[in-house]
């Protein structure tokens, strides 16, 4: 009986040692990757997570503090105290402590406010947050504006300006490994100023609800060498490529009227309703960073854009057959 | 800002109004004056952003000004404090712990509101422009 009770509180200590570790990688899991304000990979956000660190281990150490004295109060000597050491423990613990410490976080943040909002160096990107995708226009000093969507690409080591708007309801622009989030009001222009310090693909996320699909309106943004950079942007200003056989699906394309809401440079599709599609092929995902862009996943994002984006003015072309949807998805794909 | 031989409600007030006031006329100065210069910046073409040298002097001139009246509301109430034979804590329905409560609640205020005061300021020192 008593082997068996050890066995059972035995396994129970081995379940709460599982479920300890589960929640831990859980936690621990929002440290690092795509999306996360802990693992900067630009100069705002590493200044950001500074702050939060400098914050979270200040107001630790203060706690512990305040702790200690509680239990010293309560248990250690619960007996009364003089009078002097009191008023004196409120005059420096109550009143000198809180005002110094909180005069230091001041000027700390106040100088780093400063810093945050240097204009930038010259590349300014348009951004307007839309139910439920984000239009991107890249304006570089020299040459054309170039349109996209849904997709960020910026040059490592340079200051870039983003000048955020929105046309229907607040959203808010947030790329937590590269700053702080801002919000996209309606009427209003605000600008946020962002340097990618590594190489890399990150996350942005919609940070205000706006309505159904919010959680579901991501973009991808690629911090890219500046040269590389450059070579892209320039390669932008030519309409996109054509392979003839892909054929089919551009004329399907346009025979189902997608061009009156999509743009597709070089061709009649020249809406601006919706998403900028001329370079769809090298965008990682679809649907505003809801699937990898696949073939199929873009043939089922066209069939059932009700249900996998409540919402969105995309009407679902469930009316379409397989294999038309699958000439369209290689058409959209094909574009680069 | 009542000069009182008697502390009251007023005088307990007066230092945090002047914070009150303080503030007022520094968000004001500084909002009033980038909201006309981001009319035509040009911050996004090198321009630069406007900077704030008008509101930032007006916002010297008004912390004197509050500092310098709450530390004449302390002075006051620093007399109301000491203006009698009570003893703290000062709650007997008698007119000496009366005067020595609001005396000395008043010091306290004065302290809170000299230092909220400077904080309000602290930011005009550090920011000279409309970022």
């Amino acid at each position: 009986m008593d082997s068996q009770g050890d066995k059972t509180i035995a396994a129970r200590g081995r379940h709460w040692r599982i479920l300890a570790v589960a929640a831990g990688a859980l936690v621990l899991g929002g440290c690092s990757g795509v999306q996360s304000a802990l693992d900067p990979a630009g100069f705002e956000a590493r200044e950001v997570a500074t702050l939060f660190w400098v914050m979270a281990i200040g107001a630790g150490v203060v706690w512990a503090i305040v702790m200690a004295i509680a239990v010293y109060a309560t248990r250690i000597r619960p007996d009364p105290h003089e009078e002097k050491v009191g008023l004196r423990l409120i005059l420096w613990g109550g009143v000198g402590f809180p005002t110094v410490v909180l005069a230091g976080l001041l000027v700390y943040g106040l100088g780093m406010m400063w810093t945050l909002r240097e204009p930038g160096e010259g590349l300014r990107i348009d951004i307007s947050g839309e139910q439920f995708w984000w239009r991107v226009t890249y304006r570089p000093q020299d040459g054309a504006a170039v349109a996209s969507a849904n997709e960020v690409r910026l040059p490592v080591g340079e200051r870039v300006e983003f000048a955020l708007t929105a046309p229907d309801v607040i959203h808010a622009f947030w790329i937590p490994s590269l700053g702080g989030k801002v919000d996209m009001i309606p009427g209003r222009e605000n600008r946020l100023v962002l340097q990618a310090e590594k190489p890399g693909v990150y996350r942005g996320v919609c940070a205000e609800f706006c309505g159904a699909s919010h959680a579901l309106m991501a973009f991808d943004v690629v911090a890219m060498e500046k040269d590389a950079f450059e070579a892209w942007l320039k390669d932008q200003a030519r309409p996109a490529a054509q392979a003839s056989e892909q054929a089919r699906g551009a004329e399907l394309f346009l025979n189902n009227g997608c061009g009156a809401c999509h743009a597709v440079s070089g061709t009649e599709a020249k809406g601006v309703v919706g998403p900028d599609l001329t370079r769809f092929g090298e965008r990682p995902t679809v649907g505003a960073g809801l699937m990898p862009n696949t073939p199929d996943n873009v043939a089922r994002f066209i069939r059932e854009t009700d249900t996998l984006k409540p919402r969105a003015k995309m009407p679902a072309y469930g009316a379409l057959k397989p294999d038309e949807l699958q000439a369209i998805a290689g058409y959209l794909g094909s574009l680069k | 800002m009542i000069a009182s031989t008697r502390a009251n409600l007023i005088t307990l007030i007066t230092a945090p109004t002047v914070w009150a006031v303080h503030f007022l006329v520094c968000y004001v100065a500084a909002s009033v004056e980038c909201a006309k210069a981001m009319a035509d910046a040009r911050v996004f073409t090198g321009g630069g952003w406007p900077d704030i040298t008008t509101a930032r002097i007006v916002i010297a001139v008004a912390t004197v000004a509050a500092l310098a009246a709450i530390a004449w509301s302390s002075r006051q109430a620093w007399r109301h404090w000491g203006d009698g034979d009570a003893e703290p804590p000062y709650d007997d329905a008698t007119f000496d712990d009366r005067q020595q409560f609001l005396g000395f609640a008043t010091v306290l205020l004065c302290g809170l509101s000299f230092i909220g005061v400077i904080f309000v300021a602290l930011p005009a020192v550090f920011i000279g422009d409309c970022r």
